[in-house]
């Protein structure tokens, strides 16, 4: 969000209305994905479940004509070679509202290059795909590393740029809060805030799935994405 | 001759010289940090940091390119994936290329040599003609489809056959195949071309006009000479399955070195891309020099001193 048109926020909210985030889940997860209506995914701890951004291409045009752009305007959207797909969908939504993203896929490496070696400002990125998942299970290492501006590449993941001090406020308050429910009410008002910031299109929550023999029991999934097969057992 | 083979040998230490030195620079070329993929996203600078001390990445570039020529065998050379040393990982996974590429080599050779000699025998008839076809069709048949369509038919479809993985002899068959075919077609259009070439030759004439029987002529005098180039052919191939049987080890998930390298290079792990592409060159180096042996023990011809 560092780089124009996308510093604009009526631009951000547009390319957000502009995408049809159910479709996606169904096309692309075969209903195994939700649309996502926060940062956070709804397992993890401290999720504040807001509207979204629900399916509006007429809206979206509205927004982007109220921010200068009524012919929209040409873009690269970034992705890795496994969100590809994503990226094509996405181009083909932008495009019904005028937005032209040309596509770059990066091997995985070098779109870790491209993304974390210099700040957000300096880099070559513009829209790009990404996934995220907590590693601590809490609200706070989402939005923690991904928009405290303290955590701008290359010492961070805040490759968005996003650099808002009411953002750090509440991060800071949300760290440093022992009350669950005071900090549930931060979790709750940051989550309005960024969802309404917008800094990304806000995408889907992707269920886990793992495919397991009849004969292999006691297999353990964790919603980190992990597979334990210490227990396992053939039967 | 055998001053020949001395300075082949010799000659052996500069080339794989270059090709240490040429696949170490090659992959530092290439943007992409190891350190930072193997940490992952949500990794601090430190931990950076602390991973590329761990293997050496943080020193300058000819000392880490003698760590990797002295720790290879000594075992000092640790992969950055999965932190064993590299010689562990290449080893196995360079015999189940080796076995792979053997047992293609040969359904190639055998299957391509008779292709070859009956299409010779039968020069301008229907069989010449569909043993051109399958050469056409052997050598412009994209690998990967092949085994696709393959797996498709003969594990999906018909359930008789694995569809990946190194199981079993069976599950030989399919990959195989599939790595076979497009030598099978190169051999046998050799083999065509080269017996066509054998039996115009004035010393088969002589073998007919003394009586000799057509079969042992066609076997016996014709087809071992014939063979002769097709060694060298049979040879290269063999070279080229060893470093490039990366398509059908990805089809059909054959733990082999190239599939290794290929998975490596994704996650810049320098370690066994180097390594492992050494190990594909000197096989190949290797391959050549045993082939340019064999063509000198079994063409006198080659012996004679000028």
């Amino acid at each position: 969000m560092t780089k124009p048109p996308f510093d604009n926020k009526l631009v951000r909210q547009a390319a957000n209305y502009a995408i049809d985030k159910k479709a996606i889940a169904q096309a692309l997860f075969r209903g195994y994905a939700k649309p996502a209506k926060s940062v956070i995914a709804p397992n993890v701890n401290g999720y504040f479940e807001t509207e979204g951004y629900p399916y509006n291409p007429t809206k979206a045009k509205e927004l982007l004509s109220e921010a200068g752009y009524p012919n929209g305007f040409d873009t690269v959207l970034f992705a890795a070679p496994h969100y590809q797909q994503i990226a094509v969908i996405v181009q083909s939504q932008l495009k019904a509202i005028g937005i032209n993203a040309e596509i770059k896929v990066y091997e995985w490496a070098s779109y870790m290059d491209l993304l974390y070696s210099k700040p957000p400002d300096k880099s070559e990125h513009t829209m790009y795909v990404i996934g995220w998942s907590p590693s601590t299970g809490d609200a706070d290492w989402v939005v923690r590393p991904l928009f405290d501006s303290a955590n701008w590449p290359p010492s961070g993941d805040n490759h968005v740029g996003m650099n808002n001090p009411e953002v750090d406020r509440l991060l800071k308050l949300e760290m440093t809060t022992f009350d669950s429910e005071k900090r549930a009410e931060y979790l709750a008002e940051l989550q309005q805030l960024l969802v309404d910031e917008a800094p990304w299109i806000f995408l889907y929550v992707q269920d886990q799935m793992v495919g397991v023999s009849n004969q292999l029991k006691d297999v353990m999934v964790l919603p980190l994405g992990v597979t334990v097969l210490k227990y396992a057992y053939m039967e | 001759m055998n001053n020949y083979f001395i300075k082949r040998l010799i000659l052996i230490i500069p080339i794989l010289l270059g090709v240490s030195l040429l696949s170490f620079f090659i992959i530092h070329l290439i943007p992409g940090d190891p350190a930072r993929v193997i940490a992952g996203q949500g990794a601090t600078s430190d931990d950076i940091a602390v991973i590329r001390e761990e293997f050496g990445l943080d020193k300058p570039l000819m000392e880490q390119y003698f760590a990797f020529v002295g720790g290879i065998f000594s075992g000092k050379l640790k992969s950055i994936s999965s932190q064993q040393p590299v010689i562990d990982e290449i080893t196995p996974r360079f015999w189940n290329t080796v076995q792979l590429a053997t047992f293609g080599i040969i359904l190639a050779t055998v299957f391509g040599v008779l292709l070859g000699v009956i299409a010779a025998t039968h020069k301008n008839t229907i069989i010449d003609n569909l043993s051109t076809g399958f050469s056409l069709i052997g050598v412009s048949m994209p690998i990967f489809w092949l085994g696709l369509l393959l797996i498709m038919l003969f594990s999906v479809a018909l359930n008789w056959l694995p569809a990946g993985g190194k199981d079993s002899f069976i599950s030989f068959i399919l990959p195989g195949i599939t790595l076979s075919l497009p030598t099978a077609a190169i051999i046998a259009r050799m083999t065509r071309a080269s017996m066509l070439e054998i039996v115009n030759q004035d010393f088969i004439r002589t073998a007919v006009s003394n009586g000799i029987p057509q079969k042992t002529v066609i076997y016996k005098y014709a087809l071992k000479n014939a063979l002769i180039p097709v060694v060298t052919v049979v040879g290269l191939q063999f070279g080229y399955m060893l470093g490039g049987a990366v398509l059908t080890e990805s089809v059909f998930g054959w733990p082999g070195l190239g599939r290794l390298v290929v998975q490596s290079i994704f996650t810049r792990d320098y370690p066994l891309v180097q390594s492992g592409i050494l190990l594909i060159a000197m096989s190949f180096v290797f391959v050549n020099l045993a082939v340019d042996l064999l063509y000198a023990a079994i063409d006198p011809r080659l012996r004679r001193k000028k």
